[in-house]
């Protein structure tokens, strides 16, 4: 399958849900930690990228009955679906191995290269 | 940027998402911009903007662009009005010439319409700044239009019909300052004036009633907001002690910034106590005040609340006859009349001169207008013919007619809008140059866009934009679906003249009326101005100034006069040193009692005859010819035998065939007669518009007074050189002579006859840049429709090249089509102008209203212009290629 690189935004939102459900600005603050305050998801950029990805089913919105206790009902929680985790996990995958071929050339040095 | 206005922003900007994404993650949205701005209170407004932008940037263009294609469910058929909005902007932005040029042409006749409009707002309909409840202002006017004596004025007070009742007197006033003296318009009032306008002072305080009584404490004055920043540069002026009329006054209060009195035409610049008239008025001290023969204050009266004008009218009657009894009146009873004190800001006798102005303006605007809108219709009706493909394949894929007119109106509507900001715009940068226009009132209205300016300029906008972009867009709608469709590139249906081509001929209709009537003004400009004069204006320098004021008496008065022409005539490059009671070209009739004739003393006292006291070397500075007889000279003096002049019209009129030398003339009522020692040639002595009357002159040395309440005298002296650089010798003679005179009017007589123009030259102006602007859209829209009409035809035009036909055919055939309707325009506009210049037959002047020289210059300036206007589509029309075009097939 030919590799196709995941934007910046699509990356972090299913980074940020890997590791357990959120809502919207629950996404957006995670974000802002995991990328260090690099990627700003402003809410037009969160709304539309959720809406993207529940389209591919790359992640589910929860029914309201799923909620944690003690939050906000009108709050709309995100899943990551297994088919949402294989693109992250490939993702991963493949940026860690462009990642060890860039180490392998050595693009600091000046000899490096041809 | 505050958050509430950033989430408004947000809002509209959301609406342009699909409804179904709005409804789902709207309120999670709005939450988080609102947690978002809380949180990071100190850089609001970088966060603000990213926020918008990346709002912009995530607008989901697919979801704009399927909203073109009218593919929907019959819930969305309910449209916001966003589903319009992007693609016609997108549409515009796709021609921007085209949309440009509409927002211009609208611009153009919106902007004219509202500078005009901000104008006549100002000066006809507000209401003056500066008094409390106008509408219960009243003036108290005599039948017979003289004025009141003070005593009369203390017994209507005392009635106590009004809840106040005040009197004046307007003056003229000498204001002696160190840096420089100053004639001033002034006006003496009782106590209670600026209470009875409900008036609020800007600093200090008004008249006390303790003032309204004869005390030396009571020589304090009120000056006018504008006395204060011209001549106390708005610094402590309070308390400051001035001399007016060389005594001592100290300055109390300032009145407010609008505030202009009752006379609203020129306010004075300073009030005085009514007690103060000594000082002003000499010779009649005392007496004005206490006898009723003295008629000579006006009175203002604030109505009781809850009073009206007729109650008030009736109670005045009761109190005037009331007074007759007690005081007769020797010229029989007292008829008073109360007017309602029109307190807008435009004096009574001036309105009719304001309006007729004003109507000139407007209609000029209106006929700017409705060219710009007509241009704007001819140019959508245009596009949707144009488009007429397009239109019809939406119909036919299902998009309703309300539908096609929405898209096509919403165009219209944002061209409109856009056009009209910009037409408000231009009005806020022409009203530096509005407020410079000299009406005939002189006055200064302090013009601004406000809101009802703006206001009238939307409402403008929006009736243009609705009635030029609906109709256009309803013919445009009508589904000749099948005709359009089947015959592919649309052959044109028939030789009907579509409605555009009617719009160019009304085009240039209007702006044939235009020229025309620019025309008219300009030619009746320049007879004014090379009209001959019968005197010599160049090289005469003028300076009025005022003794009486400054307490002369006749006989230090003379001697004054005396020595300023003999110490100016020793000057070198002064040819003649003269005195006059007034300028020539002044336009204004004397009162002064009316001449009499020897032999005719019981004829009605003819009016007329103009009158002026001269002295001798008057005719000479002037260059007036003395026709028979003598000038007046150093012969004639105060005790020496008593002499006139007369014109030449003049002496042929009341002695035909007699020697008018040595005939005798006096003044009603005055026992005395005057031999006639000399005829002078007739000259235009009230301005250039006044056709010669006869005139009389009086000898200065024998007619020191003309009249009770005229002192103004002018200096008038003709130079060797430049009259400009003998104005300082001028006023250092006066100085020397007064330290405390006050000079006015100072100038070159030249200066002042090209100021009596002015109107003239600014209606010719006004007029002739509108009819400019007209001939330009005319013209722009002759050539766009021949332009389309041209391209519509190629098809038509191929084939008939192709059948034989040369180009120099073709471009006759689009040539002789287009000068048709030039030629229907101007025949339209001709018969237009005609009927326009009977309505300027009054600012007309040596110029008939159908002068055949100003129609024929029209017509053929109009068939020049029109013609390249027409030319260059149809030249381009000549170029087309009969094989491309059969290839089209």
């Amino acid at each position: 399958m030919a590799f196709k690189a995941l934007k910046p935004q699509t990356f972090y939102t299913l980074l940020a849900l890997a590791d357990r459900d959120r809502h919207g600005a629950g996404i957006r603050r995670q974000v802002r930690d995991l990328s260090q305050g690099t990627v700003q998801l402003w809410p037009a950029m969160l709304y539309s990228t959720l809406e993207e990805l529940s389209d591919k089913a790359w992640i589910e919105e929860l029914a309201g009955e799923a909620h944690p206790a003690g939050r906000s009902q009108r709050r709309r929680y995100y899943r990551i679906t297994p088919q949402g985790r294989q693109v992250l996990a490939g993702q991963a995958e493949h940026l860690s191995r462009l990642a060890e071929l860039a180490r392998s050339r050595n693009p600091l040095s000046q000899e490096g290269g041809s | 940027m505050k958050s509430s206005r950033l989430r408004r922003i947000f809002r509209i900007l959301v609406t342009l998402y699909p409804r179904s994404f709005r409804s789902k993650y709207f309120s999670e949205m709005d939450r988080l911009l609102e947690e978002e701005m809380q949180e990071t209170p100190g850089s609001g407004w970088k966060t603000g903007v990213s926020i918008l932008l990346d709002t912009l940037r995530h607008l989901p263009l697919s979801h704009i662009r399927s909203l073109r294609h009218p593919r929907r469910t019959p819930k969305e058929k309910k449209m916001a009005w966003t589903d319009d909005f992007v693609p016609a902007l997108r549409t515009l932005l796709r021609h921007p010439a085209y949309s440009l040029t509409i927002i211009l042409i609208l611009a153009l006749g919106i902007g004219a319409n509202s500078a005009i409009f901000s104008l006549l707002d100002a000066v006809l309909l507000r209401p003056a700044p500066g008094v409390s409840q106008p509408e219960r202002l009243v003036s108290l006017v005599k039948e017979d239009g003289r004025a009141f004596s003070y005593l009369d004025y203390r017994d209507l007070r005392e009635a106590g019909i009004f809840e106040e009742l005040s009197a004046g007197r307007r003056i003229e006033l000498h204001l002696s300052e160190p840096q420089g003296n100053h004639r001033l318009d002034g006006e003496l009032v009782t106590a209670n004036y600026f209470s009875t306008l409900g008036a609020v002072p800007a600093r200090g305080r008004f008249f006390s009633t303790q003032e309204d009584e004869d005390s030396p404490a009571s020589r304090v004055a009120v000056i006018s907001y504008r006395l204060w920043q011209n001549l106390f540069g708005a610094d402590g002026a309070l308390g400051r002690s001035i001399l007016i009329n060389e005594n001592p006054y100290t300055v109390i209060g300032i009145a407010s910034k609008g505030f202009r009195g009752t006379d609203l035409q020129s306010p004075p610049d300073l009030w005085v106590p009514m007690m103060r008239l000594p000082d002003f008025l000499m010779g009649m001290a005392g007496q004005a005040l206490e006898q009723r023969g003295f008629n000579m204050f006006s009175i203002w009266g604030r109505l009781q609340p809850g009073r009206t004008l007729a109650q008030s009218r009736q109670r005045l009657q009761a109190a005037a006859a009331d007074m007759d009894r007690i005081h007769p009146w020797p010229r029989g009873a007292r008829q008073y009349r109360l007017d309602s004190l029109q307190y807008s800001a435009v004096p009574q006798r001036h309105r009719e001169d304001v309006i007729r102005q004003g109507a000139l303006l407007a209609a000029v605007a209106a006929l700017v207008l409705a060219i710009a809108c007509l241009n704007l219709a001819n140019l959508v009706s245009l596009r949707a013919a144009r488009r007429r493909r397009e239109l019809a394949l939406r119909s036919a894929l299902g998009a309703g007619r309300t539908r096609l007119i929405g898209s096509l109106m919403m165009e219209t509507a944002l061209l409109a809008f856009t056009g009209g900001v910009l037409g408000l715009l231009m009005t806020y940068w022409s009203l530096p140059l509005l407020s410079s226009l000299q009406l005939p009132a002189a006055l200064h209205p302090d013009l601004a866009v406000d809101l009802r300016v703006a206001g009238f300029g939307l409402l403008l906008t929006a009736l243009t934009g609705l009635l030029f972009g609906l109709l256009p867009a309803w013919r445009a709608s009508r589904p000749a679906l099948m005709d359009t469709l089947k015959l592919g590139r649309g052959v044109e249906r028939g030789s009907r003249i579509e409605p555009q081509r009617w719009i160019v001929v009304a085009q240039i209709a209007l702006s044939v009326v235009l020229l025309t009537a620019s025309g008219l003004l300009l030619r009746s400009l320049w007879n004014l101005s090379s009209v001959d004069l019968g005197f010599n204006p160049s090289r005469v320098l003028i300076a009025g100034f005022d003794l009486d004021l400054q307490g002369y008496d006749s006989r230090r008065g003379r001697l004054f006069m005396e020595r300023l022409v003999k110490d100016l005539q020793a000057q070198p490059d002064v040819r003649t040193v003269s005195l006059s009671d007034d300028l020539p070209a002044s336009g204004l009739l004397s009162k002064r009692r009316p001449v009499v004739f020897e032999g005719r003393e019981n004829d009605p006292p003819i009016s007329g005859i103009r009158q002026s006291v001269v002295s001798a070397g008057y005719f000479d500075t002037l260059e007036i010819p003395v026709l028979r007889g003598r000038g007046f000279d150093e012969r004639d003096r105060e005790a020496s035998a008593p002499v006139a002049m007369v014109s030449q019209s003049l002496a042929e009129r009341f002695w035909p065939g007699l020697d008018p030398i040595g005939q005798k003339v006096g003044l009603m009522g005055l026992e005395q007669w005057s031999e006639v020692v000399g005829v002078v040639r007739d000259h235009r002595h009230a301005g250039v518009r006044e056709d010669t009357l006869g005139h009389v002159y009086w000898p200065l040395a024998q007619h020191y007074h003309s009249s009770l309440l005229e002192s103004t005298r002018y200096l008038l002296l003709s130079c060797r050189s430049d009259p400009a650089l003998l104005m300082p010798v001028v006023r250092d003679q006066m100085q020397a002579l007064d330290p405390h005179l006050p000079l006015f009017e100072v100038g070159t007589l030249s200066e002042r006859l090209y100021d009596g123009l002015a109107q003239e030259r600014q209606s010719s102006a006004v007029l002739g840049a509108f009819a400019v602007l007209a001939v330009l859209l005319a013209t722009f829209g002759l050539y766009s429709v021949t332009a389309s009409a041209a391209r519509r035809r190629e098809h038509e035009i191929g084939v008939r090249m192709a059948l034989g036909a040369r180009p120099q055919d073709v471009l006759r055939l689009v040539f002789w089509q287009a000068l048709l309707l030039v030629g229907l325009g101007l025949a339209a506009g001709l018969a237009g102008a005609f009927a326009a210049g009977r309505q300027l037959a009054h600012l007309l002047f040596g110029v008939q209203a159908f002068d055949p020289q100003t129609f024929a210059a029209v017509s053929v300036l109009l068939a020049a212009v029109t013609s390249a206007a027409v030319l260059l589509p149809a030249k381009g029309a000549a170029r087309v290629d009969p094989v491309k075009t059969l290839k089209a097939e």
